[in-house]
């Protein structure tokens, strides 16, 4: 399968799905947002609304929310019409400790003197180009531009696998103890032929959980016949059309090649991210290769895009309805 | 060493993996590798499924004595040798189909045969392709050797080639055969410009 050429109206589509997000969350601002579904109001799956987000902002929905709030305030401080307990407060600040520590390294002062400064700026410098402002904020939104002509980036169809997994919870750059325990049964056992492939899978997004909280599948292939062992889980990993591109590098700047997936291609690619989570296949191992020489592929479950709004399509899409049906409002 | 070190055998012989884009002369003593002998072209079927059987053996070996014994080591680079068989072989002219290989992973000289036995039955009582079988513990002396950092395809190792050439007449000597290769990237991924892939030639004269 070639991938599609880029296409404006998907990439609008995907704007138009942003922006609704966008526009939630300023007419929000003062409720916690955590506990809402933005990846429904903006028709993404669940596994994927976030790593969108991010790589078409550059910023986490967390950030942006800290971010606007901040701003927010720094309005307020210019207009001196509150005091700094209740514009902290407002900012969803739970003192004003944590508030002048939040101000201080976002505009290298303390609120204090911000309000006193001559001509402050309250916009912290982003690449987005999403602000605060008093005469409401502006949704739109500076994204990426396509990947250029380097980006590597295949289509494969590949059916689900049987996979041995153990499941590691917190900071993902301690899922070594996982592969450990997982190598080891596997290894020790007779399991580990050249004709194995390892699989990683976040199910989380670190925006929204809680680093402690993550939960990352170390997964082997394993056979048929393989039966269990203890310790280690079964399971299958889901098959399909994915978008694949090599990460080559470390594992720290994994989510740089994400982020170029998701906000660079996914966008005017005519697809949209399936509802099955992504993963990793580690092609060589940290332990044998110098860390420029790791080779990472990145799976991103995909299907053709669905649009909002049915009834007005621009030119260049070429949308078909027999596909999926749209989620029309 | 204690126990609880891990061992990479690469990095404790940087005398012998020196990779620069500049020929050297190395003192190579007698090496133990797991090794796989075969025939036909890099890439083909049969290629693929030794290297497949002598990572299975590589890896099953490893962790058997790592969660056995508790002593880790790294699993060293593949490496190759080729025309061994055939000391004529110019791998430039001859079909790629008529060369003849020995696939290679360096491990620790404390391996017994009874490790690489026992890692052979565990294999081939899951069902693993019996190439197994054909892995064996093999010392290779290859003694004084120019080798040097070759970037870009297999293919074009021809010009890289030609600079150790020049760079042991200099000193009187020859290139000798067979021709020794260590993979330094992975060929599945990294497009062929950017292979990094150490040469090496015994010398002689």
């Amino acid at each position: 399968m070639e991938p599609k050429k880029y296409r404006r109206g998907t990439a609008r589509e995907y704007r138009r799905r942003i922006q609704r997000v966008l526009a939630h969350i300023v007419e929000n601002l003062d409720r916690d947002l955590r506990g809402e579904s933005l990846a429904e109001l903006a028709c993404f799956s669940r596994f994927h609304f976030h790593r969108v987000f991010r790589g078409m902002l550059g910023e986490g929905v967390a950030a942006l929310v800290k971010r606007l709030r901040l701003e927010r305030a720094a309005f307020g401080l210019r207009e001196g019409k509150a005091s700094v307990t209740q514009l902290a407060l407002e900012a969803g600040f739970e003192n004003l400790e944590s508030f002048s520590r939040a101000f201080k390294g976002a505009y290298g002062i303390p609120p204090s003197v911000f309000g006193r400064s001559e001509a402050p700026n309250p916009r912290i410098r982003v690449s987005n180009g999403v602000h605060w402002d008093m005469g409401g904020t502006p949704m739109d939104f500076e994204s990426p531009a396509a990947p250029g002509e380097g980006f590597g980036l295949r289509l494969v169809k590949r059916p689900a696998a049987r996979i041995a997994f153990v499941r590691h919870v917190g900071p993902l750059d301690q899922c070594g103890e996982a592969w450990d325990r997982l190598l080891g049964v596997l290894g020790v056992e007779g399991w580990l032929g050249g004709d194995v492939d390892f699989f990683g899978i976040c199910y989380d997004n670190p925006d929204e959980v809680p680093v402690e909280a993550l939960r990352y599948d170390a997964c082997a292939t394993v056979p048929a016949h393989f039966a269990g062992f203890e310790g280690l889980e079964l399971g299958e990993l889901p098959g399909g059309d994915f978008a694949v591109t090599t990460h080559f590098g470390a594992y720290a700047r994994i989510g740089e090649s994400w982020e170029r997936l998701f906000g660079a291609w996914l966008p005017g690619s005519g697809y949209e991210p399936a509802d099955n989570p992504c993963f990793e296949q580690y092609l060589n191992s940290p332990e044998s290769c110098a860390e420029e020489d790791l080779c990472t592929d990145l799976f991103l479950p995909i299907r053709p895009l669905a649009h909002m709004n049915p009834d007005s399509p621009s030119s260049d899409d070429r949308f078909r309805p027999e596909t999926r049906p749209a989620t029309g409002e | 060493m204690s126990k609880d070190e891990k061992i990479d055998l690469f990095k404790a012989h940087k005398d012998q993996y020196i990779a620069r884009r500049k020929p050297v002369f190395v003192e190579l003593p007698p090496i133990p590798y797991l090794s796989i002998h075969g025939k036909g072209g890099p890439g083909g079927e049969d290629f693929e499924r030794c290297i497949s059987a002598l990572y299975g053996m590589a890896f099953t070996i490893k962790m058997r004595r790592k969660f056995g014994q508790g002593q880790d080591y790294v699993v060293c680079k593949l490496e190759g040798i080729y025309g061994e068989k055939n000391p004529k072989m110019d791998l430039i002219s001859l079909p790629k189909e008529e060369w003849d290989w020995r696939l290679m992973i360096r491990v620790p000289e404390f391996i017994t045969q009874e490790e690489r036995d026992e890692a052979e039955a565990a294999l081939l009582d899951k069902g693993k392709d019996p190439a197994v079988k054909e892995v064996r513990i093999e010392v290779v002396e290859e003694g004084r050797c120019v080798q040097m950092l070759h970037l870009g395809p297999y293919e074009e190792e021809g010009r890289t080639l030609e600079v150790m050439a020049g760079f042991a007449a200099e000193e009187g000597l020859a290139l000798a055969k067979p021709h020794h290769e260590i993979y330094l990237s992975d060929p599945r991924r990294v497009p062929p410009e950017r292979l990094k892939t150490i040469l090496r030639r015994r010398v002689e004269g």
